[in-house]
């Protein structure tokens, strides 16, 4: 393992329209007590957002007030990629920004990963599977769980002949563009709409968000309470870093 | 736990007078070579780290030990090693145990016999030899046909541009079984069956009329077993009677290192012989198989099923592979015949590197799969029934019976397509006309054979003892290139193979060529920083970024694609390929692919898959000489078992 990156964690979430805003508006859901700092990543779209928990969020032992922590967030038209060093952090700062603006909770995004890998396999193109971990289907309490590693999870002949037994509800993606030596795997989404990919230069940053659009423009992120087959965005409603 | 030290010596035996051999240690070759004499004789050797003795000159009474083949880790359990000073070296004798204690050298003597190991001791008085003893194997018996068969050949009748040969030849295979029975029964098996192939292809060898043709066969069967010979026995017993014709191990020759070329050499073909590919090829013919549409889009699953497999073991032919005779060789580097398989003599002393390692050997073998694939698919040029029937398979789908015809039809398709899209003169002709008619079609199998030959086996090469993987493969096989004498002059043709063989990852997947593109230009970038030797890799990415260059190329590439199609869908398994990475010696957490050994460190572990070990530890920029002991020595004990003993 690179011990130079860093695990960033954390998950997509639907935001309200008017969050997609200058980041010095008045009523920017940034302006709360308990955000710190809040700065642009510079030539990017990201925000670091440093902010203040009522409690120790990494080790109760050792920490001492003020806890203080540090999230990656990017806003694009209504939804918001937030993303810290432990998915737990994530999680308080999401709590805090909704209870704060008065929404109660921010929604997660659902993905479809069952389709995504369904579509890779099917039809190769610019990302190939390299993690899927999946429930069983049809085989009872004998086999109730399995994981895959790989290049290309679902160019093996393993995979495509019990895929119909598989419930896949994590999955990894890697360009298959990229030097596989620095860029082994580009992200790993879940149905649950978690989001987590090893952070070490600033363009794998971008390398996640483009992930994230080729997931996006198939039709796999699901909106809330989707019914019926999927649809295909249009290129406007992109997840791209320029404000709407 | 046993470890090398990291510094060479050199163990050494010479005369001064005819009846007084002296031997000694020295670690500086230029004081050897200052007083060399017509009977010195020397070897490379490692001490036992923590105690490395790099000179010594045996003054007063010592006992030497000589013994092997003996794993070093099996050794020091044995062995007192605190009261003597211990090497190890590339021979089959490769252990070599000095002591002036009576007692630790008869503890050593008594273990030596209990285990049945061959061994020679010698009492050194001041330096100089004063007493020889033996202790050798019980021979293993030989066959009574292939004794039969050497003695009996008819050697008086045979044709007078033959003799010569046969003179050399008859001894030859003689000394060979003689001594593999006696020094290490593990080469019997095999010098026996060649004998048995080699006799059979000579036959009475009484007609001139295929003399010249035999004589051929005989010119290089004579070298491979020459060079086996002198590499592997030299250094056994009487050590001092036998000189290594490889003058750096002169003294106790290379066996280890010849163990460790045909254990890896045994790996490959147990695995192919298990797998029997041109066999299941063949039985396709079979009515049981229907044919198949083989001009789906590249994205139909009639591309993903694996169809050997489909092939019953039971339904096939006893046949096993042929199994040749491997040597090292300074001219002939890796090469392959019908019964002969060569390794440079670099590799003995750089293994550990990745330009001399061991791994091109699975090119070289998988020529071997690729031949006898083609012989089930490709008609004679000279067999017009063959070449019309073919036609009509090309002409008209229909006429595919089973699954054989389909197959034999991709192929011919893509004779056709490289024939047609370039001429084998490396001028791009561009889409032509091509007038099907048998002399055509033969016309067009000569001239593309060998490429399509060297395609097939870099995809069965990449599928089977790469399992696909790209980084692996690239280095591997460009960092080999970098070492051949005409390699600069090849770029173009290296880069259309290794696109080849990535394109049989990508079949089906958008853009695949504009992948492979980024795929190989993002390897040879990492090569590049380490190989700074020569200029291939940079005149091999000039052409791949080069836009005129690259059309050229991709061209190339799409007039091999039917070629790529039928190697990695119709001779290519999944399942069979299994055996050929699999391996018994795994452990958790290793960052080496399931392996936690040490370089240069031997515990009770050994390993079972010969190739993967290679993969993942013969990988140095730079050759070093106990690192490469050290996988001479893995490959040597390995084991169909794996582990070690309990």
């Amino acid at each position: 393992m690179d011990t130079s990156k860093v695990l960033l964690s954390g998950g997509l979430f639907y935001t309200p329209p008017d969050w997609a805003t200058s980041a010095h508006a008045e009523d920017s859901p940034f302006r709360k007590a308990f955000v710190v700092s809040r700065e642009c990543l510079l030539e990017t779209k990201w925000h670091l957002i440093r902010f203040t928990s009522e409690t120790a969020l990494i080790d109760a032992k050792v920490e001492v007030p003020p806890f203080v922590y540090l999230v990656y967030y990017l806003q694009a038209s209504r939804k918001a990629l937030v993303l810290g060093y432990g998915k737990h952090i994530v999680d308080a700062f999401v709590k805090l920004l909704a209870t704060s603006n008065n929404i109660g909770v921010l929604e997660a995004v659902y993905i479809d990963v069952q389709g995504l890998v369904a579509l890779v396999c099917s039809k190769p193109g610019p990302y190939a599977v390299t993690y899927l971990h999946a429930r069983t289907s049809g085989l009872g309490s004998s086999l109730r769980s399995l994981s895959f590693y790989g290049d290309d999870v679902t160019g093996a002949s393993l995979y495509r002949k019990h895929a119909e037994s598989l419930l896949v509800h994590t999955c990894g993606l890697r360009d298959v563009y990229a030097d596989k030596r620095t860029s082994s795997e580009a992200i790993r989404v879940s149905a649950q709409g978690k989001v987590s990919f090893y952070y070490g230069r600033r363009d794998e940053l971008e390398t996640a968000v483009k992930a994230l659009n080729f997931i996006y423009k198939a039709g796999f992120l699901l909106e809330p309470q989707a019914i019926g087959p999927r649809v295909p965005m249009s290129d406007e409603q992109e997840i791209e870093q320029e404000e709407t | 736990m046993a470890q090398f030290g990291r510094k060479t010596t050199y163990l050494v035996l010479d005369s001064t007078d005819p009846k007084s051999r002296r031997f000694y240690v020295s670690e500086s070759l230029g004081s050897i070579l200052q007083t060399w004499n017509s009977t010195t004789r020397f070897s490379p050797a490692h001490s036992l780290a923590g105690c490395e003795v790099l000179n010594e000159t045996f003054d007063g009474t010592w006992y030497l030990t000589f013994l092997g083949p003996c794993h070093p880790f099996d050794f020091i359990r044995n062995a007192d090693t605190t009261q003597a000073s211990v090497w190890f070296t590339l021979g089959l004798y490769n252990v070599v145990h000095a002591t002036k204690q009576r007692v630790a050298h008869d503890k050593l003597c008594e273990w030596i016999r209990t285990e049945g190991m061959p061994s020679e001791v010698w009492e050194v008085q001041d330096g100089v030899i004063s007493n020889v003893a033996f202790l050798v194997r019980v021979p293993t018996a030989i066959d009574e046909d292939v004794r039969s068969m050497v003695v009996n050949f008819p050697f008086e009748k045979a044709a007078s541009a033959l003799k010569p040969c046969l003179l050399e030849y008859l001894p030859l295979v003689s000394a060979a079984i003689h001594k593999s029975s006696v020094a290490e029964p593990r080469f019997l098996r095999d010098v026996q069956q060649f004998h048995r192939v080699v006799a059979m292809t000579l036959g009475d060898s009484m007609n001139e009329l295929d003399a010249m043709e035999k004589l051929n066969l005989l010119t290089v069967v004579n070298a491979g077993l020459s060079h086996f010979c002198s590499q592997t026995f030299s250094g056994t017993s009487p050590i001092a009677e036998s000189v290594c014709h490889f003058w750096s191990h002169s003294l106790l020759g290379v066996g280890m290192a010849s163990l460790a070329l045909w254990q890896t050499k045994w790996f490959i073909e147990d695995r192919m012989s298990q797998g029997a590919i041109p066999d299941r090829l063949k039985a396709f013919g079979d009515p049981q198989f229907p044919p198949i549409n083989i001009d789906m889009p590249e994205r139909d699953d009639v591309w993903k099923k694996d169809y050997l497999h489909t092939v019953t073991k039971d339904k096939l032919p006893k046949d096993d592979v042929v199994r040749g005779v491997a040597y090292f060789s300074g001219r002939d580097g890796f090469r392959s015949s019908r019964c002969t398989l060569s390794a440079p003599l670099a590799s003995i002393d750089a293994c550990n590197s990745q330009k001399w390692n061991l791994l091109t050997l699975t090119h070289e073998l998988a020529h071997v799969l690729t031949d006898g694939c083609l012989g089930v698919l490709c008609p004679l040029p000279q067999d017009n029934i063959a070449l019309e029937k073919a036609c009509r398979l090309l002409r008209d789908a229909t006429t595919c019976s089973t699954r054989l015809d389909s197959v034999q039809r991709l192929f011919l398709k893509g004779v056709i397509s490289v024939h047609t899209l370039f001429n084998m003169d490396g001028q791009q002709t561009g889409q032509s006309q091509f007038e099907l008619t048998p002399s055509s079609l033969a016309e067009a199998i000569m001239k593309g054979a060998r490429l399509i030959n060297e395609v097939i086996t870099h995809v069965l090469d990449f599928k089977y003892f790469y399992g696909g993987a790209s980084s692996e493969y690239v280095s591997s096989i460009w960092s080999s290139w970098g070492v051949l004498p005409r390699g600069q002059g090849r770029v173009q043709e290296y880069l259309l193979r290794t696109l080849c063989a990535l394109l049989s990852n990508h079949i089906g997947r958008t853009d695949e060529l504009g992948v492979i593109r980024m795929e190989l230009i993002n390897e040879l970038t990492n090569i590049s920083k380490t190989e700074t030797e020569n200029g291939y890799i940079a005149l091999a990415l000039s052409q791949l970024n080069g836009d005129a260059s690259w059309e050229v190329l991709r061209h190339r590439v799409v007039a091999m694609t039917p070629i790529v199609l039928l190697a990695s869908t119709f001779l290519f398994s999944e399942a069979l390929a299994a055996p050929f990475s699999h391996e018994r010696a795994v452990h958790s957490q290793s960052a080496k692919d399931g392996y936690i050994l040490t370089k240069c460190v031997f515990d009770r572990e050994r390993i079972s898959n010969r190739i993967r070990f290679l993969l993942e530890y013969a990988t140095d920029s730079s050759p070093n000489s106990a690192a490469s002991m050290w996988i001479l020595y893995q490959l040597a004990f390995a084991t169909e078992e794996g582990y070690g003993h309990q």
